[in-house]
């Protein structure tokens, strides 16, 4: 039987109503509702922190005044004792790739016009030329991550089935909407799978590691310590 | 060299029941990304040597007493003991991008290699 | 542990200014853990010594390395290579740290690069006071656990002096009378009896060198037992 005949037929025809219609809206609402429980139980672990404040003692020098350019020179010397100055590579990898996988989806031309079709609105939406360079850099990064964790001895050696199993939910919805959109392989089963690995990932983003898009934020900017950005005020109560 | 007493799981027990939430979060939050590697002066001077990552040090120490419960061998926990003793100096440094707090998570290990009578030995 | 501060750039400069194959040499013990000579500021200090060469336009070549800790010479074997093709070594140790290396390799210059300031305890990332200045004879046992050595401006072991003023000492409002703090704690622990008794003056021993044999090694240190 050819495939999109086994598409029509009535029991699976509901299926995919259902992977298409409510199923789409039970993600959503995994994500969102489980983002907002997941994010109140980390900050739940986390405490205020008084920072002592002294009265200005002698060895307070004020800098010396750096011209502009002087000023750009230096950051830019001390970008070496970053992550970006020591992995220079991956980081911008990574820098891409989150990029593109959050703005991606959200900019999409296709997604727009479902979500004016069901709602009335709609993001202003990238062409398809551009979303197709999107998606395509965020497969090729996840083909670097990958090589990364198969090649290099410092990845392998931490890397668990888990890892490439994660990977492979992150990359999926931007491949098999690639697929679709091309029309590579039958179009109808592509256009599901995309559906369904989409879900997928925002259903697993508040309860796995992903959730380290919240993590990251919660960790770096609100809690005291030495690689702290902006001003945190709180620290870990565990 | 003094001899390794019997492993207590219930001593291990009762250091990750303490520590749980701290220990879960580290473990889940992990990307085994590496990009902690370089921040441990330890891993630089070790010709980047991988078992020097800050990372491998607590996944393979506290992190696999987590996932087996406490219930280890004698032989594992002395190899956590040379993980957490001799190939950390607890310096407190580490980077993780995250900002998971692994030196924190390193000490857990400490303690438990010491309710076993195993730490340090600088006469080796 | 020990607390340091890195020297100001300006400073370091200046014993640099001759040789031309400057090692940078950090410590993983003491100075890394407050912030002050670990390998990111090894990586810091390189930095800064770069820039203040290509301001200058003079010439100059940094490496940097960072072993285990200066204190012992087990560590420093890595060092042997690097130092002989250097033209000086600046050491981001603590001062005893520094003077192995300077006693290591003595053909080499060895310059500090951190100033050692105490011995502290850490209050917060960054923020760290001075607890101890190893006297030697420690008296926390009848001071309950206030150092009159380091806390009381004056050193003094047998009660404040004439000008403690309530809570603060005489020398400033900011800092709080080691003595005062002595007599509350003691007496919330009922045992005032301790500072009744005259304490014998400190014997300063800071004027030599102190060796530190740790207990149970006397046989092996010691020539005669005892
Ligand atoms: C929006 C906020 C996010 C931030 C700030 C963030 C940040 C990071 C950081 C710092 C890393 C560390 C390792 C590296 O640089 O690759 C990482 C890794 C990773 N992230 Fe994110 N992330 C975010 C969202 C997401 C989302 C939504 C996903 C997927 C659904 C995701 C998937 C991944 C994956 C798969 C890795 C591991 C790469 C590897 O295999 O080494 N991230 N992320
Ligand atoms: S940098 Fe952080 S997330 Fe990456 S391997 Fe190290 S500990 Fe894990
Ligand atoms: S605390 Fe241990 S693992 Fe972390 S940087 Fe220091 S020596 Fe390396
Ligand atoms: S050399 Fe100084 S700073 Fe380094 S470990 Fe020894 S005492 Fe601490
Ligand atoms: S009396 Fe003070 S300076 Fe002397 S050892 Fe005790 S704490 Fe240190």
């Amino acid at each position: 039987m050819n495939m999109t005949a086994f598409l029509t037929i009535p029991s699976i025809a509901v299926l995919l109503d259902f992977i298409r219609g409510p199923l789409v809206w039970l993600s959503f609402i995994i994500f969102g509702l489980g983002l907002i429980v997941q994010t109140f139980r980390l900050l739940n672990l986390t405490q205020k922190k008084e920072t002592r404040r002294l009265a200005p003692g002698k060895e307070f020098v004020p800098q010396a005044t750096l011209s502009k350019r002087e000023c750009f020179f230096r950051r830019l010397a001390f970008l070496k004792i970053t992550i970006i100055g020591q992995n220079a590579c991956m980081v911008m990898f990574s820098f891409l790739f989150h990029v593109c996988l959050v703005i991606t989806p959200i900019f999409l031309l296709g997604h727009n016009v479902l979500l004016d079709t069901s709602f009335g609105f709609s993001f202003i939406s990238f062409s398809e030329k551009t979303s197709d360079t999107l998606t395509l850099i965020v497969l090729m990064s996840g083909l670097v991550f990958l090589l990364r964790r198969l090649l290099l001895p410092r990845v392998r050696i931490l890397t668990t089935v888990y890892d490439f199993i994660l990977l492979f939910v992150a990359i999926a919805p931007f491949l098999t909407g690639y697929l679709a959109h091309h029309h590579i392989f039958n179009y109808n089963i592509m256009i599901i799978l995309h559906i369904l690995s989409g879900e997928l990932m925002l259903v697993m983003i508040p309860f796995s590691k992903f959730f380290h898009m919240v993590f990251f934020f919660i960790s770096r900017f609100m809690i005291i310590s030495e690689h702290s950005m902006g001003a945190p005020k709180r620290s870990w109560q565990f | 060299m003094g001899k390794t007493p019997e492993i207590n799981t219930d001593s291990i027990k009762s250091i990750l029941k303490q520590n749980r939430k701290q220990i879960k979060l580290g473990l889940a939050m992990c990307a085994h990304c590496s990009l902690c590697a370089e921040s441990c002066f330890l891993f630089v001077s070790k010709d980047n040597d991988p078992e020097y990552m800050p990372s491998y040090k607590f996944i393979n120490s506290i992190g696999r007493l987590y996932k087996k419960k406490g219930k280890v061998s004698k032989q594992a926990l002395e190899e956590m003991r040379d993980l957490v003793f001799e190939k950390c100096v607890l310096c407190t440094r580490c980077y993780c991008p995250f900002g998971i707090d692994i030196p924190s998570l390193i000490t857990l290990g400490r303690s438990v290699c010491r309710t076993h009578g195993l730490f340090r030995e600088y006469d080796r | 542990m020990i607390k340091a501060k890195p020297k100001p750039v300006e400073e370091i400069l200046n014993y640099i200014a001759p040789y031309q194959d400057i090692l940078i040499v950090g410590c993983g013990g003491c100075v890394s853990v407050c912030l002050a000579g670990g390998q990111k500021e090894v990586t810091i200090l390189q930095t800064e010594l770069e820039l203040a060469r290509d301001k200058t336009k003079s010439t100059g070549q940094f490496s940097g390395y960072t072993v285990e800790r200066q204190c012992n010479e087990q560590y420093l074997g890595s060092l042997d290579d690097m130092v002989e093709t250097a033209d000086c070594v600046l050491s981001m140790a603590c001062g005893a740290g520094v003077q192995l290396l300077a006693e290591k390799y003595p053909e080499k210059p060895v310059f500090p690069a951190v100033n050692t300031i105490a011995i502290g305890i850490d209050l917060d990332i960054g923020l760290y006071e001075e607890r101890c200045r190893a006297c030697g004879e420690c008296v926390l046992a009848y001071t309950a656990g206030v150092c009159p050595v380091t806390r009381c401006a004056k050193g003094l072991f047998n009660g404040p002096c004439g000008g403690t003023n309530g809570e603060k000492c005489e020398i400033s409002a900011d800092i709080n009378c080691a003595w005062h703090e002595i007599y509350t704690r003691l007496k919330a622990q009922d045992r005032l009896a301790d500072i009744l008794k005259i304490q014998p003056p400190m014997q300063w021993q800071n004027q030599v060198k102190r060796t530190i044999v740790q207990k149970g090694y006397e046989q092996r240190y010691y020539q005669e037992s005892i």
